[in-house]
């Protein structure tokens, strides 16, 4: 049985400047820096089961890709408790997990041991990757040569191929051509039409709309509001149209 | 350190980091067996003139002396890196840390094993007569290993939590170059009288441990081997604390 289990996760994130890493400072200071903590994520308690389709909305710097790492289980809570049962993929800025100077092929291959597959069964997703990214003779190119496009089409190769129990996407569509997108649309609907669970987040309103089973709305960190996805929607932009009428005046 | 549950992966990975270093070279990692060899036979000849002994016993001396100087000073140097450096991973995916730090001391054991290899064939090729007890090396070499993981963990921790560490590392461990018999004998500081010197100083042991058994075919000073085995419970005490302390905090830190 796969699914997530928040029970009042808090992450708070330390702002830390260059002082702080400095090991001569902290040697000839006597007192103890103050570190400050922004809450990133507060109390945020939330179940997702198996099937979901979730789309995170909120404005820039709500909180939506440290809420996403918490679910990744990239992100260890400050407080509260947090239950994964399944296995995570997760796509978060594109070039994160890739080593430049390796080429696509053994980034595919980095990857892949790292979430966990071992000989025989690695080949086999090397090609299905390939086949997917369809970067041509590029695949045998450092990355550090790729376009923006091109690392949307390998990562997102990547991150879906091994058919995640929990996907994880943080506004990946935005550098895919318009190809690519209804490949990805495709993909990421055969995920979600297999019982997985599959977490978005996107200022893509309409999207979410129409492919989401649920929408979470987090504001400042805490969730504000989880429900049907055209109503949260709604109810966000009413909000966001009424503030900006705010500063307008 | 559920690291240790995924031997092929960090195998895997340590094999990727060595073939990435030597990525651009035609050569490839035959350039450290040349490197290694180069150092050991020019650096043999010059300082056995100097101390006027047997070049033949210097040559492999200063090259399994150098291969061990080397994993020291990478376990250290590379170590304090190995978090700070693997945001990359870290923030992208739950990776275990252990994973990380294994592949690098993986990668760095590889090296040890080829210098030591370069050293001890120089040594026969030279004539010197090769025994079965060349093979007590084995338990000062997992010793070493050990040491040298617990050093990186703690290196790594320290490393993603002070960033200038590198610098100031890289100016202490050229002094405790200069202070640890490995291109003289140990014997010449303790006849004038600097045995402190020596034996307060725990990398003589990691030296001592694979160069005594792989140049004599006997063990070593029974003494350098608790002198480990101190260093590495210490050392595996400090990871413990740091890792209770701080591994919930470098994803933050990276």
């Amino acid at each position: 049985m796969i699914g997530i289990e928040l029970r009042g996760a808090t992450v708070d994130f330390p702002l830390v400047g260059p002082e702080f890493f400095s090991f001569k400072k902290s040697l000839l200071s006597h007192h103890r820096p103050l570190i400050e903590h922004v809450r990133a994520v507060n109390n945020v308690s939330l179940t997702i089961k198996e099937g979901e389709r979730v789309g995170l909305i909120g404005a820039n710097g709500a909180g939506k890709t440290s809420l996403l790492k918490v679910l990744a289980g990239i992100y260890p809570p400050t407080r509260g408790k947090v239950m994964i049962k399944g296995k995570v993929s997760a796509l978060f800025d594109l070039t994160t997990g890739m080593d430049m100077e390796l080429n696509g092929v053994e980034n595919i291959k980095l990857r892949l041991m790292l979430l966990g597959y071992r000989g025989g069964k690695i080949n086999q997703l090397v090609e299905e990757v390939i086949d997917f990214a369809e970067l041509g003779d590029f695949i045998h190119m450092p990355v550090r040569t790729y376009s923006s496009g091109m690392f949307v089409r390998l990562s997102f190769g990547i991150c879906t191929v091994m058919a995640p129990e929990i996907l994880v996407l943080d506004e990946f569509l935005g550098a895919g051509d318009a190809a690519f997108a209804k490949k990805a649309e495709t993909k990421v609907r055969s995920l979600m039409d297999s019982g997985n669970i599959v977490i978005v987040s996107s200022h893509a309103l309409s999207g979410i709309t129409a492919e989401c089973t649920r929408c979470i709305w987090i504001d400042k960190g805490r969730l504000r509001a989880s429900g049907p996805p055209a109503e949260i929607v709604q109810e966000y932009l009413a909000t966001a149209t009424a503030a900006r009428e705010d500063d307008l005046v | 350190m559920d690291g240790f549950a995924h031997t092929s992966l960090w195998i895997y990975l340590g094999n990727q980091y060595i073939e990435s270093r030597f990525r651009r070279s035609a050569l490839g990692p035959l350039w450290f067996v040349i490197n290694a060899l180069a150092f050991s036979v020019i650096a043999g000849m010059i300082w056995s003139a100097i101390f006027g002994t047997d070049v033949r016993e210097f040559i492999p001396m200063i090259g399994i002396g150098f291969a061990i100087w080397g994993f020291i000073m990478a376990c250290f140097i590379e170590g304090s890196g190995i978090l700070a450096t693997s945001g990359n991973f870290i923030k992208q995916m739950s990776i275990s840390h252990s994973t990380l730090i294994l592949r690098v001391v993986y990668a760095q054991i590889v090296y040890l094993v080829i210098g030591c290899a370069v050293g001890y064939i120089a040594s026969v090729v030279l004539g010197r007569p090769t025994s079965i007890g060349s093979l007590l090396f084995l338990p000062g070499f997992f010793l070493v290993a050990l040491a040298g993981f617990f050093t990186a963990t703690v290196m790594s921790y320290f490393g993603a939590r002070y960033r200038d560490l590198s610098h100031g590392l890289g100016a202490a461990l050229q002094v405790l170059f200069v202070a640890t018999p490995i291109i003289y004998p140990a014997e010449i500081l303790i006849k004038k009288g600097y045995g402190l010197a020596v034996y307060l100083n725990p990398f003589h042991a990691w030296i001592e441990v694979i160069r005594v058994p792989l140049m004599k075919g006997v063990l070593a000073d029974p003494v350098n081997y608790v002198s480990l085995v101190i260093y590495c419970v210490v050392a595996g005490l400090i990871a413990w604390l740091q890792i209770g302390r701080w591994s919930s905090k470098v994803v933050f830190w990276v």
